[in-house]
């Protein structure tokens, strides 16, 4: 059986005024299955963003293919995007609507039809406990709050594959326990989840698999006991550094990862 | 594509549900316009009035100079007692004082007087003699025409004021006036003292007639402002809405998460028009109805008869008029609110998208402008002249939808170019250039050749305009040399492209000459048909056919230069633009038959007279299609040359052009016919089609 996300040999090109072609994505090949999540670990600028955007249809691949739930995500973007969501580094919401206008739009305008989506937004106002500010403008809500009509809008039209990037950045510690919690648990409902992270504890915790990916390439991907078999290294980070540093003779800091446009 | 219509309301009422909570929305497009800018208009009308009434019930001080100052205070008692008698209000009386002043212009620069009446005395002038006083008013240069010249052996009164002060003006303006009324007086009394037979003032009687309708010159008056007024509201409207629709929405990172939802780019833009649109036409309600209100508190005079020009029939058409003017403004506001990275900047982008906008709006002002004219061909401007004209009564109905159809069509074209954009990864992310753009040559020119021609066109259109005074050859070498050859050279630099393949240097196979031969008549005399036929729909008046052939023609120029400048030039020079670097720009855009017809379509707006258009089209459609057929711009060049040369000499000859046997027409159809079946036999394919 296919897995839900296959990505095979997919690479992207940017030109850049001052260093002319830049390979934010190099030759990257992966597959999530259902009930899985599966890390991209790596730097800022290591084409993980880039990567998960070919994936949401956002930029196309240069090279390779890519495809989501047996759609390809150039031929038939539309199928793609209707199988994933998508929560994007930011919160990205819509400042001047409430919290349960932005679940009924999002699942309105992916396909759910009135009665379905009003259903689906009671349903998880009530799971994500967000039921005191749901009526409240979006721009009046905490971060914390914010994080969760996020996710909430992420999955309100109940895809199969989620992609989240960077979904814990500037939220504090409580926060992001409960951010991962709600992760564990869409993987528990057989979603597959795509999860990218630079914070290695976050990685180690969550992901069923971890790819670790440099410099547009993907050096490494196991599950985090494989990783610790092939480099002998037991804490992530190191596992991390090993890799990165032995995957290349041109290897150079990580600060001078290739950057994402 | 299908546009699935649950999916497109959701978005549009979430825009507009968002936009209407958005309070510099409601500040600068509601608030502002219908609250805080009546209060200023009626704050500064009050004003205005106030000042007008003081300067109005005033007394005006005055000194008297000059050696002539005896007649100048004679002239003003005169004055005086000609007019208190006859004044029945308070504000008509005689309010002048004299004020004795030994220095009258010190006195007036420190403003203790108002003006100062310098009597001077008689200046005689060669050859002229007379006796009648002179008011030589004004002194600062202001009026020039109004400045009366001195009458030889006539003392003069010298009005000299401050224009930098309104009682200064306003004073020695009514002075100046009342004392020409008494001088005028005064003429007609010595002249009835003298024994001249009748009333100086029913010398000779001139009479004005107008007629057109009080509807008609109200219609004038209106149809010339309006588009402007409303191009005005709706961008301004369309811009509040514009800007935050996709500037704002990539600012706060929203644009990513709606782009990867299921609803199609088209499905989004289309929302996003629709809501730039309402939004801009109920702003333009909300203005116009402000508008009306001024015109209650009478801060804004109405044109007369303005009710006879605007009935309700004339309103719903107005509107059905506007609305392709509206979704044009929409598309290219969302365009522009899409090439910015931030909300300010797409600001910024928004200023000189408002004045270019408000150019064709300006097009009505412009003497003896007809929609029979290459304007009809010009989005908004055609429809503020069709606008013009049906408030004026004249309703040229082929016209005017064909004004119509053109505006709409732009709008839907900028609207799926608008959808195409949303494809852009440079919407995303931070890139400023993509692949395309960091490396240059064909790809890059077939993304901008359409902005080089549409310059060009302008550039050509303005230039035309100044040098049509010059001599034919002097014209068109600085068309066709400087401006088209000189744009060809450009683009080819500007995009290091290879000149043989975009301009098809290359030689045909030698059976292709022969199919030129057969295409020169059967071409000229199927494009003299197809002039007939579109002259049929849409007759050019014979006066506008003589003057075209009087000004390209003229009789005063050797036969052999017209053949070098009106045959040869444009043979060479319009072929290597429009079937070299234009169809060189779109043979990977558009399918082979779409570009034949888009090449002849331009080609044919180029010679911006609209009778010319049909026929130049049809030729730039063949000549392109034979360019594409043997790969070499030759064959092209050869008819293009070769056409031009029989119509020079079919004037030449007088043979006449029109009215020839139907017979002619199928005889040209079948050589026409002949000759691209050579060309096809003999074909070389145009790389790269599409």
């Amino acid at each position: 059986m296919t897995a839900p996300v296959v990505v095979q040999n997919l690479a992207k090109t940017f030109y850049d005024e001052s260093r002319g072609e830049v390979q934010a994505v190099d030759d990257v090949s992966f597959e999530c299955r259902a009930g899985e999540i599966f890390g991209l670990l790596g730097a800022n600028g290591a084409g993980k963003t880039t990567t998960l955007r070919i994936l949401a249809t956002i930029l196309k691949p240069s090279a390779g293919s890519a495809s989501v739930m047996g759609h390809d995500v150039l031929t038939d973007p539309e199928a793609v995007r209707a199988s994933l969501g998508f929560s994007s580094s930011t919160t990205a919401l819509y400042p001047r609507l409430t919290a349960r206008e932005t679940l009924d739009f999002f699942a309105r305008i992916n396909g759910c039809p009135k009665a379905q989506a009003r259903e689906r937004v009671a349903r998880l106002i009530q799971r994500f406990g967000i039921e005191e500010y749901a009526d409240a403008r979006v721009d009046k809500l905490s971060q914390g709050m914010k994080q969760k009509v996020a996710i909430a809008r992420t999955v309100v039209h109940d895809p199969p594959v989620l992609i989240f990037d960077e979904p814990t950045v500037g939220l504090d510690v409580l926060n992001a326990l409960e951010m991962q919690k709600m992760i564990a648990e869409f993987r528990a409902e057989g979603k597959a989840i795509i999860f990218s992270t630079h914070i290695m504890s976050e990685a180690e915790k969550l992901c069923d698999r971890i790819a670790i990916i440099h410099r547009g390439k993907i050096h490494a991907c196991d599950t985090l006991a494989g990783l610790r078999a092939s480099t002998g290294q037991h804490y992530l980070e190191d596992i991390f550094v090993h890799v990165v540093q032995d995957s290349a003779p041109e290897a150079a800091p990580l600060a001078q990862g290739a950057a994402t446009p | 594509m299908k546009l699935r219509s649950p999916i497109v309301f959701t978005l549009f009422r979430t825009e507009l549900r968002m936009l209407l909570r958005d309070r510099r929305v409601l500040l600068t497009s509601l608030v502002l316009p219908m609250l805080i800018t009546p209060l200023l208009m009626l704050g500064s009308k009050a004003t205005v009035e106030r000042h007008e009434k003081t300067l109005r019930e005033m007394t005006y001080r005055y000194a008297v100079t000059g050696p002539e100052a005896a007649s100048v205070r004679e002239l003003v008692r005169a004055t005086r007692a000609r007019i208190d008698p006859r004044s029945k209000t308070n504000q008509t009386q005689f309010r002048f004082a004299e004020e004795k002043s030994d220095d009258a212009t010190n006195a007036l620069a420190k403003g203790s007087i108002h003006f100062i009446l310098e009597g001077i005395g008689a200046a005689p002038l060669p050859g002229m003699t007379g006796t009648n006083a002179t008011v030589k008013a004004k002194q600062s240069g202001f009026d020039d025409e109004e400045q009366e010249k001195p009458v030889a052996g006539a003392w003069t009164v010298k009005v000299v004021f401050r224009a930098d002060r309104d009682d200064s003006g306003s004073g020695s303006s009514q002075m100046s006036d009342a004392l020409r009324e008494s001088r005028r007086v005064q003429r007609v009394d010595l002249l009835k003292s003298r024994g001249f037979p009748v009333k100086p003032s029913e010398l000779a009687a001139i009479d004005n007639k107008d007629l057109a309708s009080k509807r008609q010159v109200a219609g004038l008056a209106l149809g010339r402002t309006i588009t402007l007024v409303l191009m005005l509201f709706i961008l301004t409207g369309g811009a509040v809405v514009a800007i935050d629709s996709i500037a704002g929405e990539k600012e706060r990172g929203t644009l990513e998460t709606l782009l990867t939802t299921s609803a199609s780019r088209v499905e989004i833009l289309v929302a996003k028009h629709l809501g730039v649109v309402a939004i801009a036409l109920l702003i333009t309600l909300v203005q116009s109805g402000n508008l009306l209100v001024y015109v209650g508190l009478e801060l804004l005079p109405l044109p007369a008869n303005f009710a006879a020009a605007v009935t309700p029939a004339t309103v719903v058409l107005l509107f059905f008029m506007y609305l392709p003017v509206a979704a044009l403004v929409a598309s290219v506001l969302l365009l522009t609110s899409g090439c910015a990275k931030s909300y300010k900047e797409a600001q910024i982008y928004f200023m000189p998208v408002l004045l270019v906008g408000l150019v064709p709006a300006l097009v009505p002002f412009l003497p003896g402008i007809s929609l029979r004219s290459i304007i009809v061909l010009l989005p908004v401007a055609n429809i503020a002249v069709a606008v013009k004209d049906i408030l004026t009564g004249s309703f040229d109905w082929p016209m005017i939808v064909l004004a119509w159809l053109v505006t709409a069509g732009a709008a839907v074209w900028t609207t799926r170019a608008g959808a195409r954009f949303l494809l852009s990864e440079r919407l995303i992310t931070a890139s400023d250039r993509d692949v395309v753009e960091a490396k240059g040559g064909l790809p890059l020119f077939e993304r901008h050749v359409w902005r080089w021609f549409a310059l060009l066109w302008g550039v050509l259109i303005i230039v035309s305009g100044y040098i049509e005074k010059l001599d034919v050859r002097l014209q068109l070498t600085v068309n066709l040399v400087v401006l088209l050859f000189g744009a060809v050279c450009l683009m080819l630099r500007h995009y290091h492209l290879d000149p043989r393949e975009a301009l098809a240097l290359h030689a045909p196979k030698p059976m292709v000459w022969l199919g030129v031969l057969c295409a020169v008549p059967g071409g000229f005399i199927t494009a003299l048909g197809v002039f007939q036929l579109a002259n049929y729909f849409l007759p050019t008046p014979t006066s506008v056919l003589e003057g075209f052939s009087q000004s390209v023609l003229p009789k005063s120029i050797p036969f052999w230069q017209m053949l070098l400048f009106m045959a040869v030039l444009p043979g060479i020079f319009e072929e290597l633009t429009f079937r070299g670097m234009l169809l060189h720009g779109l043979h990977r855009r558009l399918r082979p038959v779409a570009l034949v017809l888009v090449v002849g379509v331009v080609f044919g707006i180029y010679h911006v007279a609209l009778f010319r258009f049909v026929p130049t089209a049809c030729l730039g459609a063949m000549f392109a299609a034979v360019t594409l057929l043997t790969r070499s711009i030759y064959p092209a060049m050869l008819w293009h040359a070769a056409s031009n040369a029989i119509g020079l000499f079919a004037d030449k000859l007088q043979i006449p052009e029109t009215g020839l046997d139907p017979i002619c027409y199928f005889a040209a159809g079948g050589m026409l016919a002949a000759a691209f079946w050579i060309f096809w036999r003999n074909r070389t394919p145009y790389p790269g089609l599409k």
